[in-house]
């Protein structure tokens, strides 16, 4: 049996323990509000009948797959919310409802042919017309342009965000480093596991990310689908390469065989990509088509008419390509300044002059009904309608996934808060516990004291 | 039981106070701007109908203008084909006093030269030009002298259709071979030059037989103003059709994507309680927490 002197040791030990116990209370109401912090739970166990408390240490709370459902709902929901913000300007370039569209410029360059065909001979109508198919050519560059630029924006911003990654990357790496060296020396830096989750959830919504811990407690991190960017201290970051085609920018890994990671990553850079490579260069395709179509349908109908002056038309519209007519269209140089080249006629050739006839200018009109667009199955403005649903489409479903995203992100980090937050409550509660443990403890060495002086009476 | 910790009270009611912020403004949107769909995303299907109906309404503006165009061509029509009648009662007045016995030659002289101003007059306005300098009546070739003194016609027959609403076409120009010089009726000009020579050789019996052919002038010119008549009639009708379908697609539109006023502002006050109640149930919650740790 343990004399008075040993009791008063396990009284010392008491009173270490509860004022740990109260620390780390402290601490954790301290961090009731950081990002990225996990409570800590005071441990403390028995050293045995005579003993009192041996040893004293705390648990960082927190079960790895939490945390990794968080990442992997914010990646979801980063890639979606930038997915939703980027399609609004690709919106606003080939989908504007307002009087500011595709759509009236086009009404105001019939509109014009109508008043062509009732006053074929009159100058003023002529140039009126030239200057509507100037306005539509505007158009039709701007959209096209704006989407370019949007992409080349998107090609910047996803070479800052991979340059962020990286940055991550490497924190990871030297963080594992640090961890591992403050656990062999005994101290359980819950601060630095902190700081390496609050990168690798970084990274995750900057590219996705999952984590495998290896019995050292070292993260082993993968981005897109199993390709190792953190292993233990050593951080293999990304690179961006340019496409020698399209001039544009791939996330790649250097030094190895993976190639083009675009199609594997999630997160913003995920997010980027979808509306550089998928999105915009949908809008791009439909915008392209509609513009082919117009100019061939008008080019063709021009061609087979006369003008003024009785020569044959010329084509309206340059170029006569398919693949980037939006961005490239052009009135005819020819025409520019020359309303009497317009082909408002229909004559046989060689023809004189004839001033009044219209049927040319009719048979242009008639393409507004006609069904020229679209391989001959819609008209114009249908295939504009058609460009409207299909972007209009896409930004619904892709603010639906944004909105979808953001809850199922905010029920994981509820789902991890349950698990590793701090109760403010709770931690007030272990704090009285404490103090109250503390106090007994104190009063146990007086206790003991007592004992000891009344022995030393004798 | 699952435990409910600090940031997850906070976060959830940022998010109740967000989300019903969102929801406030975009039912304000809604409300001031009257639009159900403003944006492709907001719906579609709603946004491409749009795209159609808006295109059809300027379909129609743009054929009110070109009607707008013709109507004035058949105004100045209708008053040179009444000028032409006008013109021919009196040929007709003259001819019959020509073609009386009791005249003397100086008399028919007389007459002649009143019969050659009428022919001047005829002329005038069959050689008519609109202010672009186009003539008038010489079909397509507008740029050609329709008409020579003797009546011989140079244009050609052919009219503008000009659509001035869906599927209805009105002729936007008379050719002058339905007016001055119909290959199954006379030569307007021709019977006037006949008739003044009469008058001018003082040749009664030339007199009395020009009358038959003014008398089909008559009648010819007649036919002329009942086909512009009707051709205004169509234009009248064009216009009524217009407005029918204008009325039907901005009806359509509004059903689309314009919100009815009522809806909107229900919308909006609920959106403005649904605030107000996150505002008071978050700071409820909050102050609940700030209480129990006597802060």
């Amino acid at each position: 049996m343990p004399g008075l002197f040993g009791a008063l040791s396990v009284g010392s030990r008491g009173l270490q323990a509860q004022q740990y116990g109260a620390q780390v209370a402290g601490a954790n109401i301290a961090n009731a509000t950081t990002d990225g912090y996990h409570r800590e739970d005071t441990q403390i166990t028995s050293g045995g009948a005579f003993s009192g408390t041996q040893t004293v240490s705390v648990k960082r709370a927190g079960q790895s797959y939490l945390e990794q459902n968080v990442r992997q709902q914010a990646a979801t929901a980063k890639f979606a919310f930038t997915r939703a913000q980027q399609l609004v300007p690709v919106q606003d370039a080939v989908a504007d409802l307002t009087s500011a569209g595709l759509g009236q410029s086009l009404s105001d360059v019939f509109a014009s042919l109508r008043n062509l065909s009732a006053s074929p001979a009159d100058l003023a109508v002529r140039s009126d017309v030239l200057g509507r198919l100037q306005d539509f050519v505007g158009h039709v560059n701007q959209s096209a342009q704006a989407l370019l630029a949007q992409r080349a924006q998107l090609d910047q911003q996803m070479k800052a965000t991979v340059s962020d990654a990286n940055s991550q990357i490497k924190i990871i790496a030297s963080l594992n480093v640090d961890i591992a060296a403050a656990i062999a020396s005994g101290d359980p830096a819950t601060d630095l596991q902190d700081s390496r989750d609050s990168a690798v959830q970084a990274l995750a919504q900057d590219v996705g990310a999952r984590v495998d811990i290896d019995s050292s407690g070292s993260y082993m991190v993968t981005v897109g689908e199993g390709i190792t960017v953190v292993n233990g201290g050593t951080a293999l970051p990304l690179a961006t390469a340019t496409d020698p085609v399209t001039g544009l920018q791939h996330v790649v890994l250097p030094n190895t065989s993976f190639g083009t990671l675009d199609a594997r990553l999630s997160g913003t850079v995920g997010g980027q990509l979808q509306v550089r490579d998928q999105d915009i260069v949908k809008a791009q395709t439909l915008l392209d088509g509609f513009a082919f179509d117009t100019l061939t349908a008008m080019n063709t109908a021009h061609l087979a008419g006369t003008d003024l002056q009785g020569n044959p038309g010329v084509n309206l519209f340059n170029p006569t390509v398919l693949a980037g007519a939006a961005a490239a269209l052009t009135l005819n140089p020819a025409l520019v300044g020359n309303p009497q080249k317009l082909a408002a006629a229909q004559s046989g050739t060689p023809a004189a002059p004839v001033p009044g006839d219209n049927r040319n200018a009719d048979a242009l009109v008639a393409l507004q009904t006609a069904l020229v667009a679209t391989g001959a199955t819609q008209t114009l403005n249908q295939s504009l309608g058609s460009i409207v649903a299909n972007i209009g489409a896409q930004k619904q479903q892709a603010d639906i996934s944004n909105q979808q995203g953001a809850g199922r992100l905010q029920q994981a980090q509820n789902l991890r808060e349950q698990e590793s937050g701090v109760n403010v409550e709770e931690q007030i509660i272990h704090l009285t516990q404490f103090q109250t443990a503390h106090g007994a403890a104190a009063r146990f060495i007086s206790v003991i004291d007592d004992m000891l002086s009344t022995l030393l009476k004798l | 039981m699952p435990m409910i910790t600090d940031t997850m009270i906070y976060s959830n009611a940022r998010n109740a106070v967000m989300h019903s912020q969102v929801r406030l403004s975009d039912a304000t949107r809604r409300a001031s701007t009257g639009l159900r769909v403003a944006t492709a995303g907001d719906d579609p299907a709603a946004a491409e109908q749009t795209v159609l109906l808006d295109a059809n309404l300027e379909q129609l503006r743009a054929m009110k203008a070109a009607g707008d165009r013709t109507s004035s061509t058949f105004e100045n029509s209708t008053r040179d084909l009444q000028d032409v009648q006008t013109v021919l009662t009196r040929a007709t007045e003259l001819a019959v006093q020509g073609a009386n016995g009791t005249y003397t030659a100086g008399d028919r002289t007389a007459i002649a030269a009143e019969v050659q101003s009428l022919h001047d007059t005829v002329l005038a306005i069959a050689n008519k030009q609109d202010e672009m300098g186009q003539y008038v009546y010489s079909g397509f070739k507008t740029d050609t002298v329709p008409f020579t003194a003797a009546g011989v016609y140079s244009g050609d027959n052919n009219a503008r259709r000009v659509e001035v609403a869906p599927n209805i076409q009105v002729n936007a120009n008379l050719p002058g071979s339905q007016v001055f010089n119909v290959a199954t009726g006379v030569n307007v000009l021709g019977v006037l030059q006949t008739l003044q020579a009469a008058l001018a050789a003082n040749n009664p019996a030339g007199a009395q037989a020009s009358l038959n052919d003014l008398s089909t002038a008559v009648n010819q010119v007649a036919t002329a103003q009942t086909v512009v008549g009707a051709q205004e009639a169509l234009l009248n009708n064009a216009g009524v059709t217009r407005t029918t379908n204008e009325t039907s697609l901005r009806n359509t539109r509004q059903a689309v994507i314009e919100l009815d006023s009522p809806q909107a502002y229900s919308d909006l006050i609920e959106a403005e309680a649904a605030y107000q109640a996150a505002i008071t149930e978050s700071s409820r919650i909050l102050k609940g927490l700030r209480d129990g740790l006597n802060i």
